[in-house]
């Protein structure tokens, strides 16, 4: 088998806070491809984000500690490197876009310096991304604007020297997506790219975000509590709770037949037509302690499954199906009531 | 732009009117003698009488305010009761030397101010940022007038590597008027050893007024840095690769100093307010120096005159930075 575009193994990651060290993610294990878009979905607080943030080392650190992180890039250790050597990484193998477009742009730069100075970031350390042209700030500006174009910004000429509150929130996002392209990543990591939009606009990015992970053969993690999303636009899904990843496969494997109690829940918090007013599903009980948490599976407190075997040790991803995966002793089998 | 300017620019007459009235009520209200510590000691009555009688003292207040506004309107500050100077010239003679000595001052403020903020606010919780700290807080409760005194006795006094009062020594002529600055009127004509004469003279009064500012500049700058720092968009610009010196210059400096900006316009009439102490001290022939004598003497016209234009100049200061905060922050366009 060929090595995989990203994987993590066994992340532990504990954040300092006033109450103690909280253990915020407890062996993390995802394994990205290209041409993947992997859907990483779970409640706030989760640690879907901080998962994210991990892969790139943009976590300052105190108060973020690794206790544990395997973390390779095409087969690269991200651990390893010094932090030079990271940031000649993020940007141009590793794009990020974040949740809300509004705070994330520059407010005091235009949005062709801002594309231009990516460009010619990227462009010191891979300058075929360039088209040829007079000079390189030259060859930037028109990667910039063949990228605006690409995003589906009308007029790119003229949008280069607006400011970012010049923009709609749809149109920044779609400018999220432009930096974050324009380096040419191997890797996408999307964190809530469509929260802040509403669902029109959420529409047409996920398409954007499709066309363009089909057009550059990416492998691409986005970080979602919306599983309509997941079901929309990703191939894979892998549901975290607590700091865990509790179970993760083809999207279809996974909504069709969630294995996992805390999977099982989330699907049927999702409301339909056929529910009743008042009828919503919530889940009992809260989130556990992630200061002192349980010993065992962080689930077992809120799960109507659980066994004292549960409440001893953590479960270990098993197979479920051909590439599906769940960490649960006692999992579901029946199909999902509904889809 | 153009309405926003002549709207502020309106904005000057209720502040001329205002402090036109509050000035003259001060004048009325101080006790004190003036006609009679500008006729002398030994003047009788009747020359008393008409000293007050050609100056318009006799006349009720609100009158004699009238007077002052009609002659306002035309450019006339009336005339000072002792040297019987028009105020008009005086003001226009001092002016420059306060001018300059307050935008030295500013420049240190801000030219030292903004990097050293955002040095400390990179270093904070490290120990040049904690001792950073403490002498900022100590600049900002000295009194500038101390201040000035502790300088002259080190620096003049003691160590004897700065002159220590005025603007030139007297065997050295200054060069001739183009901008009342000697500073920039010695360096466009060419007299080097004049400029370098002048610089020195003007170091220990533009240090002594511009330390307070440079502190509160400084932690206003570390405050708004610190909070930059933490924005999403200097997230995402790391997530993106940019290189430090992209990310600290354009995305983290540029924003921090808006933010500063509003101290540095506020600061620059506490400056010209302020310049009336130092002034004395160094015996820098300002409004200050200027006002100081005149209310050592209660002669009222040259006190408000003084008052007026520095009212002026805090109006245009202030526009000033308005308009520079435009320029910074694109949020802030004017229509």
């Amino acid at each position: 088998m060929t090595v995989p575009l990203l994987d993590i193994r066994n992340l532990h990651l504990a954040m300092r806070s006033f109450e103690g060290e909280a253990h915020v993610l407890n062996g993390v294990e995802l394994c990205v491809n290209r041409g993947e878009i992997w859907g990483l979905v779970g409640e706030s607080g989760c640690g879907k984000s901080l998962t994210g943030l991990s892969i790139s080392r943009l976590l300052p650190e105190p108060p973020a500690r690794y206790i544990s992180a395997e973390i390779t890039l095409e087969g690269r250790d991200l651990r390893a490197l010094s932090p030079r050597e990271m940031q000649a990484l993020r940007g141009k193998r590793i794009g990020m876009i974040f949740q809300d477009p509004t705070t994330n742009l520059n407010p005091t730069a235009r949005i062709g310096t801002q594309l231009v100075d990516v460009a010619l970031a990227a462009a010191r350390h891979d300058p075929t991304i360039l088209p040829p042209a007079r000079s390189r700030r030259a060859g930037a500006r028109a990667l910039a604007l063949d990228m605006m174009r690409q995003v589906g910004i009308p007029d790119p000429e003229a949008r280069m020297m607006s400011y970012p509150h010049e923009f709609s929130g749809g149109m920044r996002q779609r400018v999220l997506i432009a930096m974050a392209l324009i380096g040419r990543p191997d890797l996408l990591i999307a964190d809530e790219p469509t929260t802040a939009l509403d669902v029109s606009v959420q529409a047409q990015i996920l398409t954007l975000l499709k066309a363009m992970v089909a057009e550059h053969d990416l492998g691409v993690i986005l970080i979602t509590h919306n599983l309509g999303v997941v079901a929309q636009t990703c191939s894979h899904v892998a549901v975290m709770y607590a700091g865990n990843v509790v179970e993760r496969g083809p999207v279809r494997q996974v909504i069709e037949r969630p294995a996992h109690p805390y999977t099982r829940a989330l699907m049927a918090a999702i409301p339909t037509r056929d529910t009743p007013r008042g009828g919503l599903q919530g889940l009992e009980g809260t989130v556990p302690d992630l200061i002192q948490p349980p010993p065992g599976c962080r689930f077992a407190p809120r799960c109507t499954r659980a066994t004292e075997a549960c409440r001893a040790a953590v479960p270990p991803l098993t197979s479920q199906g051909p590439g599906h995966e769940v960490a649960c002793l006692h999992p579901v089998t029946e199909d999902a009531p509904h889809v | 732009m153009i309405t926003f300017i002549l709207r502020r620019l309106l904005m000057l007459v209720p502040v001329l009117v205002g402090l036109t009235v509050i000035m003259f009520a001060i004048a009325r209200l101080l006790p004190g003698d003036p006609v009679g510590l500008a006729a002398g000691p030994n003047a009788t009555a009747a020359e008393r009488a008409a000293l007050a009688a050609e100056f318009g003292l006799d006349r009720p207040v609100w009158e004699q305010y009238g007077t002052y506004v009609a002659g306002l309107v035309q450019g006339d500050f009336a005339t000072s009761l002792l040297t019987r100077r028009p105020v008009a010239a005086d003001l226009a003679a001092y002016l420059p030397a306060t001018l300059e000595l307050v935008l030295a001052a500013m420049l240190l403020a801000v030219g030292l101010g903004i990097p050293l903020g955002l040095l400390t606010a990179l270093w904070r919780n490290r120990w040049p940022d904690y001792l950073s700290q403490v002498l900022a807080i100590g600049a900002i409760s000295m009194p500038r007038f101390f201040l000035g005194l502790l300088l002259q006795l080190c620096f003049a006094m003691w160590l004897n590597w700065l002159p220590l009062a005025g603007r030139l020594p007297i065997i050295v002529f200054p060069p001739d008027p183009i901008t009342g600055f000697i500073t920039i009127d010695a360096a466009l004509t060419g007299q080097w050893d004049v400029l370098r004469t002048a610089l020195l003279h003007l170091l220990m009064p533009a240090l002594a007024l511009s330390l307070s500012p440079l502190a509160t500049i400084m932690r206003m700058m570390r405050s708004s840095t610190i909070e930059v720092m933490g924005q999403d968009y200097v997230m995402t610009a790391r997530a993106l690769g940019l290189p430090r010196h992209l990310i600290l210059t354009r995305t983290i400096a540029r924003n921090a100093v808006s933010a500063t900006l509003t101290v540095i316009g506020l600061y620059f009439g506490w400056l010209l307010g302020g310049t009336v102490l130092v002034e004395t001290v160094f015996d820098w022939p300002g409004l200050g120096l200027y006002a100081t004598k005149a209310i050592l003497s209660q002669d009222m016209m040259p006190v408000i005159g003084v008052a007026l234009v520095i009212g002026l100049l805090f109006v245009f200061a202030n526009l000033l930075i308005d308009l520079a905060y435009g320029l910074i922050n694109p949020k802030v366009r004017y229509s």
